[in-house]
């Protein structure tokens, strides 16, 4: 069956939205679960497809932020002449959402086209500068608030009123965490069964033999890197909506890149399910171990961290792969 | 005239590999180049492919001159290579190895038709029960019979095999040459091939060339090339003192 590797992922976005809307109480778990998944999958589409490192993905996430950032503060005569709370969410949510894959995507077009001339090891030490210049230049030439940030309560609740902010925080920024995963998931699934999964794969296992037998390996590369930077905002944009707030110094973070790494390779990397995995279970781990001992979870969190890979290298889907080797699992999980 | 190299020469530092090269190959010959370790073959395939560009003379090709074209045009021209130390993609399957080759040649119009000529390949090659393995789960001689189908598939019309047969038992070789004639007949395809065993292989090829410090010492039939007291005496006579 063609969609056949589909249905257990969906599956299991299905039970994190009930369990979401079921019992509200776990809403802050799912929606921290929600985020990680759809950091890993996006993520996935670069790091798990073309094997090459992005030390800079989080620009495209803070990116992300300030559209959503700069869409709210500046939407207010936009939305004048609107009545309807619900149209007026939604205009929010997609211009904002919009604005923020522009800037990502516009700076992963310039980062892509320089950095990814380079191989491996370069092109990871290229783009590590790229997350904390975009900082320094926010913070340096005081745009978009500078160091101040952006802070859009206030601004929610004058368009939205008390219970239209809690709403947007709340069940609208979760359903686009949700739904920027599944939307993630299913890109994945179209790449690797197509022609571009398979130029992928390959330039992954051999560059230079790709590239003899026809394959135009920048192509290809450039296309994961910008497609995994669009996701990457629309994820900022929901983030901002979550969070409310925007920091450079937390925004342009270091940290979540490196978490989407450990998301990626946990679950395994370049497969469709394995970011979904990946997901659930760091930031499980991680929401408990801060629940149970604040303040040094990392301490306990990345032996942990450690271990799993150590038990599980080519993650916990390429273990599912290995133990149970009939051809109907290979074909169901992907 | 499909292959001509003019005036070829490639130095590595201080040491000249190929020095002033001149070789035409016609369209349906199956040429065999023998020559002792450090004759400068696999630097004239490289040449050919377009991983090393000469320093010197002009390479052309079907009346074009590709001197400057990266592989993956050449590739798109008709030339294909199967490598000695045999570098399939490890982490994809034996099937998806081929695939991949006859997704990107540019000569195959369709995902159906590269799916059809995939399975008609390795079931020529004999891998065809072993197609859903893991490339690298193959045994070296396998994996060469891969590197076999991989150039196959993608409808060359020029074939450098970079000693296809090194290592393998003489049942494997007769079976694996008569293939590749029988197939380079059938096809119209010119190969080159840098061959190891050459009394047992160059039987096979219509051309024989020898190539010796960087220079075409011979270019004849196989039988005169092999028998000249040129060959036996750099060739056969290094084989006697190691």
């Amino acid at each position: 069956m063609k969609y056949g590797p589909l249905i257990t992922p969906l599956i299991l976005y299905m039970i994190l939205i009930s369990i979401r809307y079921i019992n509200p109480q776990l809403s802050q778990l799912t929606s921290y679960i929600a985020f990680y998944v759809a950091l890993g999958q996006a993520f996935n589409i670069f790091l798990g497809l073309t094997g090459y490192v992005d030390f800079g993905y989080v620009a495209f996430m803070a990116l992300g932020m300030y559209g959503m950032a700069l869409t709210t503060v500046n939407i207010h005569n936009i939305l004048v002449g609107v009545i309807d709370q619900h149209l007026r969410i939604y205009l929010l949510v997609i211009m904002g959402t919009l604005l923020g894959i522009s800037f990502a995507v516009i700076l992963a077009s310039i980062v892509g086209s320089i950095a990814l001339r380079l191989r491996g090891a370069y092109f990871a030490i290229a783009t590590i500068g790229v997350n904390e210049g975009f900082r320094y230049l926010i913070e340096g030439s005081g745009m978009w608030r500078g160091s101040e940030g952006i802070i859009i309560a206030k601004d929610l609740i004058e368009l939205y009123g008390y219970e239209g902010m809690t709403y947007i925080s709340t069940e609208v920024a979760d359903l686009m965490l949700i739904t920027i995963g599944i939307i993630a998931m299913l890109i994945t699934y179209v790449i690797i069964t197509s022609k571009m999964g398979y130029a992928l794969a390959a330039l992954r296992d051999d560059e230079d033999t790709a590239k003899i037998f026809g394959i135009n390996t920048t192509k290809y590369k450039v296309f994961a890197f910008i497609i995994s930077a669009a996701l990457a905002g629309m994820l900022g944009a929901a983030k901002m909506l979550k969070d409310q707030a925007v920091f450079p110094p937390q925004a342009f973070s270091i940290m979540y890149t490196v978490e989407a790494i450990v998301v990626v390779i946990l679950g395994g990397i370049g497969t469709v399910i394995g970011p979904l995995i990946g997901g659930v279970l760091y930031s499980l781990l991680k929401y408990y171990l801060t629940v149970i001992i604040p303040g040094i979870q990392l301490l306990l969190l990345a032996p942990i961290l450690i271990i799993v890979i150590l038990a599980f290298p080519s993650g916990i889907v390429g273990f599912i792969k290995k133990v149970f080797k009939s051809n109907r699992v290979k074909r169901l999980v992907i | 005239m499909l292959l001509k190299l003019e005036n070829i020469s490639k130095s590595f530092g201080g040491i000249k590999a190929l020095n002033n090269i001149n070789l035409s190959i016609k369209e349906g010959e199956i040429v065999a180049i023998i020559g002792p370790n450090g004759a400068g073959k696999t630097t004239l395939f490289n040449i050919i492919n377009g991983i090393y560009k000469p320093d010197t003379g002009r390479i052309i090709y079907e009346d074009i001159d590709i001197t400057n074209f990266p592989p993956y045009k050449r590739s798109y021209l008709g030339i294909s290579r199967a490598f000695q130390i045999p570098k399939p993609f490890i982490s994809m399957s034996v099937k998806d190895n081929v695939l991949v080759a006859a997704l990107f040649s540019r000569r195959i119009p369709s995902i159906k038709e590269a799916e059809k000529e995939t399975e008609r390949v390795l079931k020529l090659v004999g891998l065809q029960n072993k197609s859903d393995m893991i490339a690298n789960d193959l045994t070296s001689p396998e994996k060469k019979l891969l590197e076999l189908a991989r150039s196959l598939v993608t409808k060359p019309k020029l074939l450098l095999l970079d000693e296809i047969v090194a290592g393998m038992p003489p049942s494997d070789i007769d079976n694996i040459m008569s293939l590749v004639v029988q197939v380079a007949n059938e096809e119209k395809i010119s190969v080159v091939a840098m061959v190891e065993h050459i009394i047992r292989t160059v039987k096979y090829a219509n051309r024989a060339i020898f190539l010796h410090q960087g220079q075409i010492l011979l270019d004849s039939s196989p039988d005169d090339v092999l028998n000249s007291d040129l060959v036996r005496n750099i060739y056969l006579g290094e084989v006697e003192h190691a």
